[in-house]
């Protein structure tokens, strides 16, 4: 018998208040980690894509929907770009990486993007079994898509038009899953992965005519290298420059001498923070309203949980128990239920993001997941034990400075 | 030197006059009964000498030791090592089991553990079977032998009883009366038992009789 496993005693002795404290700071634990774990995702994930690509081109329109389409895979694609014009960006000596994006289709809640081999190498893709598409109507799946459509290699699927469920299908079984990638964290994960060629002619786009021998070295050979045709289209171009010099040149030629805009994901997405600050700064005051209402109910509930140890403790002083013990009883069983209710919320707050994750295609595609912690999870984590640790000082307080004899004659 | 020496004690209560305590010198293995009316202060005398309450004046010495010369800390050690108490209303630890009350109390008093002595002064006391209980399960007759246990668990040299039988019939304060002395003897301990139950004033060697309180 020691102050620990007597404080595991007085929680079992009293299950339902016991169930409800935990609760009652799992619940606000949990609110708090997912608001913070999200506000964290968000940013990362939007900064994580703003350093891998630096200019996205695509039609007119907004650069905005421009960047959250084509590389975020969250919003619609205004439009498409003309696949001779965007090619000629593939062999321009400022561009180091450069990869084609056509959208239009779906399978199931997952988008079908025609593009090349590079883009797998550009979200450090790798697959977990099978190969990379060969040719038209072989595709290779994320690994979510995968799990979700369950899809294997050599599976037959078909898609239908439209960025989203309910389209009309393109035929029967046209495709072939040919691999499948590791899972990344990244916007891949829930991507369905084919040629271009696949896409021109499912929408019936003239056959391709010629090989571009350049284009096709520069991005990854035969697996990847779109062949150049005359009429076809694509919905973006990602391109990565050597320096950003070079981009600040290319850029504003492209919008002025082309039918194509161009959008720079950082611009756009630093853009987007300005307008979502005032609402994530709403919902970050919302968090601190709720941790401070939590905190407030928390410590209210444990200290007169652990007023009724005031008695118990001048028995065990009777007893002979020293300051220390006694201390240790109180602290224990503050710890043990703090500690309970904050790994309980964590849980909770994590297990909301992976379920909304799943649930909410957008969200998803966003790359939202459960196992990304904030770092202001760290101070939540500290705030909650502290919480614990202030309700066990004040009963304390108050057993040390009660009257033995007074205590032990009131019961 | 005798185990306790009390001189020129008294006690206020905040509001009251001063209750004088008779001077005490009561000698190791000694039994003693304390006997008075309602309000005469049998209960402040065991709490002051248990040390748990100051006396507003005089000198308590326990085992040679004057419990006005240790700090809390000290005071409530020494307590747990020298004196078992048998409070009137039993004060068990209702979250844990009757043999785990007996454990705990041998623990405070700075023994090992020893669940044979433990069970063995259940078996004694004729509650062995009641060892895992909860004490909120106990009849008013079995948590009181199980505060017997449990204040003779930690091998004290003094025993301090508060009114052990006044929730019991005559056959019955009797019989736990003979528990508490016959547990007191086997361990060597002195023992001071406050009661106005004639019935069982006649069992000791020594009687004190308070007067009428305040």
């Amino acid at each position: 018998m020691n102050p620990v496993s007597l404080a595991f005693a007085y929680l079992a002795e009293r299950p339902l208040a016991t169930l409800l404290i935990t609760l009652l700071l799992a619940l606000g634990v949990g609110t708090i980690s997912a608001l913070l774990s999200f506000d964290h995702q968000f940013r990362e994930r939007l900064l994580r894509e703003a350093r891998t690509v630096h200019l996205v081109v695509g039609s007119k329109g907004s650069r905005l929907q421009l960047v959250l389409s084509s590389v975020l895979h969250v919003d619609y694609p205004a439009g498409n770009i003309p696949w001779n014009e965007a090619a000629l960006l593939l062999d321009h000596p400022a561009v180091s990486r450069a990869i084609p994006v056509s959208l239009g289709d779906s399978v199931g809640a997952f988008r079908v993007v025609g593009t090349t081999g590079v883009f797998l190498e550009a979200a450090g893709a790798h697959l977990a079994s099978g190969r990379a598409w060969d040719g038209t109507f072989e595709a290779v799946l994320g690994a979510t898509a995968a799990r979700e459509l369950g899809l294997e290699v050599d599976d037959v699927f078909a898609t239908t038009h439209g960025v989203g469920t309910g389209g009309p299908e393109h035929g029967h079984d046209n495709y072939t899953v040919t691999g499948v990638l590791a899972p990344t964290g990244g916007v891949a994960d829930r991507l369905v992965l084919t040629s271009l060629e696949s896409i021109w002619e499912v929408h019936d786009q003239p056959t391709p005519t010629a090989g571009n021998g350049d284009a096709a070295a520069r991005n990854g050979g035969n697996t990847a290298g779109p062949r150049a045709r005359q009429d076809a289209e694509i919905t973006a171009l990602l391109l990565t420059f050597h320096s950003p010099v070079s981009m600040l040149r290319l850029a504003p030629e492209i919008d002025r001498h082309s039918a194509m805009i161009t959008a720079s994901p950082a611009v756009e997405i630093g853009r987007l923070f300005a307008l979502l600050a005032p609402a994530l700064d709403v919902l970050r005051g919302f968090g601190a309203v709720l941790m401070a209402g939590a905190a407030l109910a928390v410590f209210t509930t444990l200290t007169a949980a652990l007023e009724l140890r005031q008695r118990d403790i001048a028995i065990l002083r009777a007893l002979g128990a020293v300051r220390t013990w006694t201390a240790g009883v109180l602290l224990a069983e503050a710890l043990i239920l703090t500690l309970a209710g904050t790994l309980l919320g964590f849980a909770l707050g994590h297990g909301a993001l992976a379920v909304i994750g799943n649930v909410i295609p957008e969200a998803g595609n966003a790359g939202l997941s459960g196992l990304v912690a904030a770092p202001g999870e760290a101070w939540l984590f500290l705030a909650a034990l502290l919480t614990g640790l202030v309700s066990a000082g004040v009963p304390l307080l108050r057993a040390s400075r009660a009257s033995l004899s007074e205590t032990l004659a009131r019961n | 030197m005798h185990l306790v020496e009390c001189q020129d004690v008294s006690h206020s209560f905040p509001g009251a006059p001063e209750l004088p305590l008779p001077d005490l010198a009561i000698g190791t293995g000694e039994r003693v009964v304390v006997t008075g009316p309602s309000g005469s202060g049998k209960t402040t005398l065991l709490q002051i000498l248990a040390g748990l309450l100051p006396p507003t004046r005089g000198e308590v010495r326990v085992a040679g030791v004057d419990w006005a010369s240790l700090t809390r800390n000290d005071r409530d050690r020494r307590r747990g090592r020298t004196v078992g108490i048998v409070f009137q209303s039993f004060n068990l630890i209702t979250a844990i089991s009757v043999l785990d009350n007996l454990r705990l109390a041998r623990r405070l008093a700075g023994h090992p553990q020893d669940d044979e002595l433990c069970r063995g002064l259940l078996d004694g006391i004729g509650i062995l079977d009641l060892a895992h209980r909860a004490p909120a399960r106990l009849s008013r007759g079995e948590a009181q032998r199980a505060a017997i246990a449990r204040a003779v668990s930690g091998e004290p040299k003094l025993l301090l009883a508060d009114e052990p039988t006044s929730a019991l019939d005559a056959g019955n304060a009797a019989s736990v009366t003979g528990l508490l002395l016959e547990r007191a003897a086997a361990s060597g301990a002195g023992v001071i038992v406050t009661t106005h139950d004639e019935r069982i004033a006649g069992m000791f060697d020594r009687r004190v009789q308070l007067g009428c309180g305040p």
